[in-house]
């Protein structure tokens, strides 16, 4: 009887694995989407009107898709830090990001504000499509992905179950 | 000995300057403030920084030489860490901080097609501190006005004297109704941004409660502009010269509106051979020139009716 107990939370445990793992990459995904599009929308503002960086960040803060971010980067400026100080300040609200789209937003926060209009919008165009090299490789492995979560972790739990069975 | 208030609370332009200089500057930065002796402080790249002031100009061997890496942050600071935004400023030559405090730059020009299109390698600055006098021109309006009514004027002394002080607190006198019969609208053609002190359009200095600013703009483009969008009774601008301001004065003049402006001039004769100011003073344009001339922290003026 407690055998089959085990069994049946081992494979639980197992499955709640594969689903959180599922969960993880789908969350990645969703960031990937969330920091384009407010990254675009900070290409517009740029393109548009050259405002300071202060203020696209507050516009970001109020109708962005990652407001807690944006609100703790805004925080961090209004004490005087750059833009490139408040992100590595702030970066850690991102927990859905892997390591390689931090590295290219570290890249491009590191050196944002110092130069001029050109320089910034083509080092941002740059980000943005690097990032969006990065979330189409995403989006094209995501089927397959959660295919794979769920079976390894139905398998795992099975053959777990099976060896306290 | 005069003593420094340590109790002397720093005011906006004050903390904006603070903000921008160097970590290991600021204490020293700081109490040059607060001795109120101070008018510029000059930053240039591995040179000591300099203060000049009433007492004469100094440089602080004290520190280490200002280094590439900090003119860099510096530059950076005074942008609101948004170089980008700041590109038509750049290209001025100058930056307006918070509370008035104005940031002269030097560096790389990059042409394009004769004109400045950017500034990079910035290597000096001018942090001009802004001495607002309230009240310096409140015992002079009888000169400036006639009759209860301001006339056009022109204010002349060689650099340094305080021709913008003593203009900004006319505007402030004239808009508020000191001096002058009852309060007027003022029009203020700030054309390098000294007398207002601007931020994003809003002046930071005290020119009065009914005057209208336009910053950082041409006098020869503002002053028409003011005088068609705004009516003012009185238009004040800041060193006016060549032919281009002598004639959108006299435009204004032709709609009933006071001028009162500064010039350069050391004398009479200086001020009747400049090109166009004396023929402005010659056609009865300006109706009066002070020469004015600052002892300390009073100003004296002489009034020469033309």
């Amino acid at each position: 009887m407690l055998r089959a107990f085990g069994a049946v939370i081992m494979f639980g445990i197992c499955t709640v694995f594969g689903k959180l793992r599922t969960e993880k990459y789908r969350g990645r995904l969703d960031m990937m989407n969330a920091i384009i599009e407010d990254l675009r929308a900070v290409e517009t503002d740029l393109r548009c009107e050259r405002c300071a960086a202060p203020v696209l960040i507050s516009r970001l803060a109020k109708v962005g898709r990652l407001r807690p971010l944006w609100q703790e980067m805004l925080s961090a400026m209004q004490t005087g830090c750059s833009y490139g100080d408040a992100w590595n300040k702030s970066k850690k609200m991102l927990c859905s990001a892997d390591a390689e789209e931090l590295g290219i937003l570290d890249t491009f926060s590191g050196k944002f504000g110092a130069g001029d209009a050109d320089t910034e919008l083509s080092r941002l165009e740059r980000t943005i499509s690097r990032l969006e090299l990065i979330e189409k490789r995403l989006k094209a492995e995501y089927p397959n992905r959660i295919k794979l979560a769920g079976t390894l972790s139905m398998l795992c739990g099975l053959a777990f179950a099976l060896m306290i069975l | 000995m005069e003593a420094v208030s340590s109790l002397r609370v720093l005011n906006t332009a004050e903390q904006a300057i603070l903000r921008v200089v160097p970590d290991r500057l600021k204490n020293t930065v700081e109490s040059l403030l607060i001795s109120d002796y101070t008018e510029e402080i000059r930053f240039r790249v591995n040179r000591p920084v300099q203060t000049i002031g009433r007492r004469g100009e100094r440089l602080i061997t004290e520190h280490y030489d200002f280094t590439k890496k900090e003119a860099e942050s510096m530059l950076e600071a005074i942008c609101n860490h948004s170089v980008y935004s700041m590109e038509n400023e750049l290209c001025a030559g100058y930056v307006t901080l918070a509370g008035g405090a104005r940031v002269g730059v030097s560096g790389r020009p990059i042409f394009e097609k004769g004109r400045i299109t950017r500034l990079t390698a910035v290597s000096s600055f001018n942090i001009r501190i802004p001495r607002e006098v309230v009240g310096c021109a409140e015992t002079s309006m009888d000169m400036i006005a006639q009759n209860g009514y301001p006339i056009s004027v022109i204010i002349a002394s060689p650099p340094g004297m305080g021709k913008t002080t003593f203009l900004r607190d006319c505007a402030r006198c004239i808009s508020n109704g000191i001096g002058v019969l009852r309060p007027l609208r003022v029009a203020v053609a700030d054309e390098r941004n000294e007398l207002s002190g601007s931020v994003d359009g809003i002046p930071e200095l005290d020119l009065g409660m009914r005057t209208d600013v336009m910053a950082s703009v041409p006098k020869h483009i503002s002053i028409p502009m003011l005088v068609r969008s705004m009516a003012p009774d009185v238009i004040i601008t800041d060193e006016m010269a060549g032919e281009q301001d002598y004639l959108a004065v006299s435009d204004a003049a032709k709609y009933g509106v006071a001028v009162i402006a500064s010039v350069h001039a050391g004398s009479g004769s200086e001020l009747r051979a400049k090109p166009y100011i004396g023929a402005a003073i010659s056609e009865g344009l300006f109706k009066r020139a002070l020469f004015l001339r600052r002892v300390g922290r009073k100003i004296n003026l002489l009034a020469v009716d033309s």
